[in-house]
């Protein structure tokens, strides 16, 4: 029988040509395995979506919840939880400041990582190991807190929002993951730039760092969660100026307080429940990660393993 | 194989590449020669001296001045006077804690909770990983691992406030399906029993996606023709599993464990904070949080000393963890994880 009729063959293109492969067949293992790693997939998103739901509910769906619906369907469609939200917690004034404290910390890191994981691909450098080895070693040991927050307060100071940006300016394994990109580099591309007559700072801006470009967007989103997701330092470091606090802060406090089912404003006290309100504040934070995520997602599934291996 | 398998070890320290220079290595070169050499060299590498500057100047100031701090765990704070200047009283800070319930109950906690995680939440990724590459459609795989690293992105903070949403008992999903199956209401959050398996199951749900990233890669960089070679001699599915993907990615697995293991006394701070509660600090108060509340409540006390002196406690701790656990690695794959050349 011909390949190219027998159901059991598939074409695939190699170098060209058109060639005939066995198809895999399906067995019960692998049905199994769809199974199981859809409905783990579904579990993973879950959450978030129930949240979306939750935030758009309105009182009475939430009620009807605990007695027939079991989850919580917004029957009632409406935007009255994301009003409270917004009104009362000044979270606008928070997202800003959030953005502002992460973009420009984004930019400083990844410069100032930069800088280092392109020293540290250099062979022949005398003194080299042992600052590599110095680095290495904070990674494991540290003063801890208290030192930490009176060296921060020494230098930049505290209740301003340098002191969130500055004192935070490297994370060792993001800068050695971002040196073995830059060790990918061919080492003839950089010799060539150098006949040429470029010198290192523009080797490594012009050259290094364009073509690295699945390692910086990788680092750069850790980077970005990590600061956007940030409410440890900020509660202490802006312990005495609450109209600074960034979002992640916010949203901690929000959540732990109870704020109530609040009584006027622009907003319809019937529809409100403090679960809902909460839900649209969870969202807001969520929203620019989730906006992002695709983006540099396929950069960073990419990134990780060429980071991650040694080749 | 053997040297695949070195190839597929994670990288967290590798070696800087540093070959030594071969004049210094060539004997019978006078002392002043190579002296000119090491003077040739540093002048040539001036530019990437002044790139490591502001490296270097943020690592003194930020991760060794601070390390200096730790002496005031043997000190009483002054705020007058700052570190150097509070007056040293040896031991006592350590005294007062030990004596404290308080700190053998996060001792206890900490290690419990740790051990938890080494038990249950390191395996998970392992397992993930190798029936993820048993997966034959590559779509499927995809959208499935886009949306299994997805929570790794949602920050404590908010998982926090689902999990509160999901238990609630009055009208949270969990105790609504309970409810509906003819069961009680439960009110998980305020039992201390159900506190371990709230954080370990928020665990897995953040961590075990993210987690297979690792594996997955150091199983993209298995030979093919191992495979190839193998089903040739009528090795069946399960087999290629259990002797070609899992021992190939077993050296990273050691290295993962090492380095979970030297996190024994870092339970995990953002987890437990964002969600225990004063119900349950029986089982859920761990180092750092009490750290943490130690910093944050002490006003005018002598928290500062204290909480500095359980961080360097737990630092110890953690050190000594490391460093066993790399001689064990040593013995077991040949390499340290440290070695840079």
């Amino acid at each position: 029988m011909n390949k190219a009729e027998n159901p059991e063959y598939c074409a695939k293109i190699v170098d060209g040509k058109v060639t005939y492969v066995k198809k895999h067949k399906m067995t019960p293992f692998d049905i199994a395995l769809y199974v199981f790693f859809g409905l783990f997939g579904l579990l993973c998103i879950f959450p978030v979506v129930y949240l979306f739901l939750l935030s758009f509910a309105s009182k009475a769906d939430y009620l009807q919840a605990g007695t027939t619906t079991v989850i919580v369907l917004p029957f009632h469609f409406n935007f009255e939880n994301y009003k409270v939200t917004l009104y009362q917690d000044n979270i606008l004034r928070a997202f800003a400041i959030s953005i502002f404290v992460t973009a420009v910390y984004v930019v400083y890191s990844l410069v100032l990582t930069s800088l280092g994981a392109y020293a540290f691909t250099k062979k022949n450098v005398p003194g080299l190991k042992i600052f590599f080895y110095l680095i290495v070693f904070t990674m494991f040991f540290g003063g801890g807190l208290v030192p930490l927050y009176l060296t921060i307060s020494d230098t930049v100071g505290t209740d301003n929002l340098i002191s969130l940006i500055i004192p935070f300016g490297i994370n060792t394994f993001n800068m050695i993951i971002l040196r073995n990109f830059f060790n990918q580099v061919p080492e003839d591309i950089i010799d060539s730039c150098r006949l040429d007559g470029a010198g290192e700072w523009r080797i490594l801006f012009y050259f290094v760092i364009p073509l690295s470009k699945a390692g910086i967007a990788t680092i750069m989103l850790y980077y970005l969660v990590a600061k956007w997701d940030d409410w440890y330092w900020p509660s202490i470091l802006l312990a005495n100026s609450k109209e600074l606090s960034p979002l992640a802060l916010k949203i901690r406090e929000g959540l732990n307080n109870a704020r109530g089912e609040g009584q006027g404003g622009g907003w319809d006290p019937t529809r409100v429940f403090e679960q809902g309100s909460n839900a649209a504040m969870m969202i807001i934070g969520l929203l620019p990660i989730m906006a992002i995520y695709p983006f540099l997602q396929k950069y960073f599934s990419k990134g990780v393993m060429v980071g991650a291996i040694k080749s | 194989m053997e040297r695949n398998a070195e190839q597929a070890q994670p990288s967290v320290c590798e070696p800087a590449q540093n070959a030594l220079p071969v004049s210094e290595e060539k004997a019978g070169k006078s002392a002043p020669r190579k002296k000119k050499d090491l003077w040739r060299r540093i002048v040539r590498s001036r530019h990437i001296y002044l790139m490591l500057l502001p490296v270097v100047l943020f690592y003194i100031i930020y991760c060794y001045v601070p390390m200096y701090g730790v002496v005031l765990a043997w000190k009483e704070w002054r705020p007058k006077f700052g570190i150097w200047g509070s007056p040293w009283i040896g031991w006592e800070n350590f005294e007062t804690l030990f004596a404290q319930q308080q700190l053998t109950r996060a001792i206890k906690n900490t290690v419990v909770i740790s051990l938890l995680k080494l038990l249950i939440c390191f395996p998970l990724p392992i397992l993930f990983a190798l029936l993820l590459n048993e997966i034959t459609g590559r779509r499927f795989k995809k959208v499935i691992q886009t949306f299994m690293y997805l929570p790794n992105f949602i920050s404590w903070v908010i998982l926090g406030g689902i999990v509160k949403t999901l238990l609630s008992m009055d009208d949270g999903l969990i105790n609504n399906i309970i409810a509906a199956c003819g069961g009680e209401r439960v009110s998980f959050l305020t039992d201390p029993d159900a506190f371990y398996w709230i954080l370990i199951l928020s665990e897995i749900w953040k961590g075990t996606g993210w987690g297979t990233i690792i594996y997955t890669a150091a199983i993209t960089g298995i030979d093919p023709t191992l495979y190839e070679a193998a089903k040739m001699d009528g090795c069946t599915r399960s087999g290629c599993i259990f002797r070609i993907t899992f021992p190939m990615i077993l050296p990273v697995c050691t290295v993962m464990f090492i380095m979970q293991l030297s996190n024994i006394m870092n339970a995990g701070f953002d987890a437990v904070y964002n969600l225990y509660n004063r119900n349950v600090f029986e089982t859920a108060d761990i180092l750092d949080t009490y750290v943490y509340r130690l910093f944050t409540e002490s006003s005018g006390g002598n928290g500062y000393a204290l909480s500095t002196a359980v961080n360097l406690f737990k630092s110890a701790i953690n050190f000594c963890f490391l460093i066993a656990g790399n001689i064990i690695t040593k013995r077991i794959n040949g390499y340290s994880m440290f070695t840079i050349d």
